[in-house]
């Protein structure tokens, strides 16, 4: 099964509107961190309370780039299988000696690669731009406990690789949607509602006990987890609740969804 | 008309009481059909009459309310991917990525199977003369295009059992002998069984051994080609001098016949084809001037009218 979806997952790798819709948000992710650095090089370094580094500056622009990142990945998600649906081709695809848990599987496979690629490209950028501009030092203020720098490489790099979990997680939800709507309008229209209302509910209500699906909530958490740790945050700012509820709330709602996903397309009809 | 289509020798497909339901409304109604291995059997039917949602049921797309499909004795429901990997098919109006190109839609489902071959690839867009076409995109495509795109499709992976739906829909008339022409070589070189769905009568006749008439989701009649459209009471049309007298020859002879009048003043007389030269020989030595003498040759379109066009009206 594993062998049949990676090979789904690369010929859907091999259609040109993937890759279009790659550059697309590879592009508005590259340009997001960019704004993301220029701000914060314009704005005054006397206004932070803590001596910016490298470190900092490397979760700050990611964060930036962080809700460009999961629109773009969810709308990737949105098209992905609802195109194929209106277009007809999935039943093309659902000639083939492969089944349609298979063909899911694939498509998440496919989106679960090109988001860990946008991630990485956007965040070899974010890097290359800190450490440009910044120094790899160790860090402290009047309040905070020092960081050294080792701490904060480490604690820098588990942020960051933590980050894709969420990004994935909106992906996912994409795919749900499109295969529980299956035409391309229909899904369009229902990820928009559910991305500004899952949007909303993180920027508005960001204190609130429940904030719909939890991983929507960790979009950028993570990211000013890493903004917040190595720009002088103490250790105990690192909770390992923080770590248990991101990843956990994202894997497992990307599986839930997934199964919901594949409930629905395994029972569709698809005659012509 | 209905005979048993179940009892086949070596049957390569089996329906068994397929039947598919839209609420109340019966689209297939427990179809049983057996195709025999090797051969080009027709799906008839008019439009509406079940043939396409027969189709989806056997390529998965749809998925029957009750009853059994069978490939090469295998069931559909329980070994979809070893049975798929022996079947080609070609579906109603075949949908392709319109930004990639007819080479490129080709490779991709090749590799999506996992049996890309280039060669293969270039070969079948060559065979169905899309040669020139292969780097064009297919939203360019005319839907004769397409049509051939997706009959070279059917065939990429060298299927044993190829299933098409409406095959020569769009094709121009150079493209239809091509396609006729590959039936009968993967048939003869290769024992290709093909599924052929069409309401083109005459294409059927001109392709298929075996037919099966569908009408309103329900099996009317399943038998070869030949048997149909030569049944045992042949039909002649003969040109006589005098119409009662043949009529009443005819009648006293003690074979079993009938007898119509044509609009043409000809008599058209129905018989058993061992009969006939009897006839003949019995108007002669009643001194009945017969001038023309000429079996009418049916057609699987004469078949159609009469046994599913009438019947339903």
């Amino acid at each position: 099964m594993i062998t049949r979806a990676v090979r789904l997952a690369r010929a859907e790798w091999s259609r040109t509107i993937t890759q279009r819709l790659f550059l697309g948000i590879a592009g508005a992710a590259i340009a997001g961190v960019i704004a993301t650095f220029l701000f914060l090089r314009l704005e005054s370094v006397e206004s932070y309370d803590v001596p910016r580094t490298a470190f900092a500056c490397f979760g700050d622009v990611l964060r930036g780039s962080s809700w460009i990142l999961a629109l773009g990945v969810f709308l990737l998600g949105c098209l992905s299988m609802s195109q194929e649906t209106s277009g007809r081709t999935v039943q093309n695809t659902l000639l083939l000696p492969v089944s349609r848990t298979d063909v899911l599987l694939g498509k998440a496979a496919a989106l679960a690669w090109i988001t860990t690629a946008l991630f990485v490209a956007t965040s070899l950028l974010g890097l290359a731009l800190s450490s440009w501009a910044y120094d790899f030092t160790d860090a402290s203020a009047d309040g905070y406990v020092l960081v050294e720098r080792s701490t904060m490489v480490r604690h820098t790099l588990a942020g960051w690789a933590l980050s894709l979990a969420p990004l994935i997680g909106w992906a996912i939800l994409g795919l749900a949607l499109s295969t529980l709507f299956r035409s391309l309008a229909a899904s369009l229209a229902a990820g928009g509602f559910v991305f500004a209302l899952l949007a909303a509910s993180q920027f508005f209500a960001a204190d609130a006990p429940v904030h719909g699906l939890l991983f929507v909530h960790y979009t950028d958490r993570f990211f000013e987890v890493v903004a917040g740790l190595a720009g002088g945050l103490s250790d105990a700012f690192w909770e390992r609740r923080e770590i248990v509820l991101g990843l956990g709330t994202s894997l497992l709602s990307a599986i839930v969804l997934l199964l919901l996903s594949l409930l629905s397309f395994r029972r569709a009809e698809l005659g012509s | 008309m209905i005979r048993d289509a179940t009892i086949m020798a070596d049957p390569v497909i089996r329906l068994e009481r397929i039947t598919k339901r839209y609420g109340p409304h019966k689209a297939v109604d427990d179809l049983s059909l057996s195709v025999p291995r090797g051969s080009v059997f027709g799906f008839l039917g008019l439009n509406g009459a079940g043939k396409s949602t027969t189709i989806g049921m056997m390529l998965r797309l749809l998925r029957p309310t009750s009853g059994r499909i069978e490939f090469f004795g295998l069931d559909l429901a329980k070994s979809y991917r070893e049975i798929a990997a022996r079947t080609g098919a070609l579906l109603e109006q075949p949908s392709f990525h319109p930004h990639l190109s007819g080479r490129r839609n080709l490779e991709w489902l090749a590799r999506a199977s996992g049996t890309y071959d280039r060669s293969q690839v270039d070969a079948w867009l060559a065979r169905m003369r899309l040669g020139d076409a292969a780097t064009r995109r297919a939203g360019t495509y005319s839907q004769g295009m397409r049509q051939a795109l997706g009959i070279a499709a059917a065939f990429l992976r060298e299927p044993e059992v190829v299933v098409l739906d409406e095959p020569t829909n769009s094709l121009d008339p150079e493209a239809v002998q091509n396609f006729r022409d590959l039936v009968h070589e993967q048939t003869r070189k290769r024992g290709t069984t093909f599924f052929i769905s069409s309401h083109l009568l005459h294409e059927v006749e001109t392709l298929c051994d075996t037919v099966a008439i569908l009408r309103e989701g329900k099996l009317v009649v399943a038998g070869s080609v030949d048997e149909l459209i030569e049944p045992e009471l042949a039909e002649i049309e003969a040109r006589v001098d005098d119409l009662d007298r043949a009529e009443r020859v005819l009648s006293g002879n003690g074979v079993a016949i009938t007898t119509h009048r044509t609009d043409e003043g000809r008599l058209r007389i129905r018989a058993r084809t061992d009969d006939l030269a009897a006839i003949n020989a019995k108007l002669v030595r009643a001194e009945v001037a017969v001038s023309e003498f000429s079996r009418v040759r049916r057609t699987l379109e004469d078949y159609f009218m009469t046994h599913v066009e009438e019947d339903a009206s």
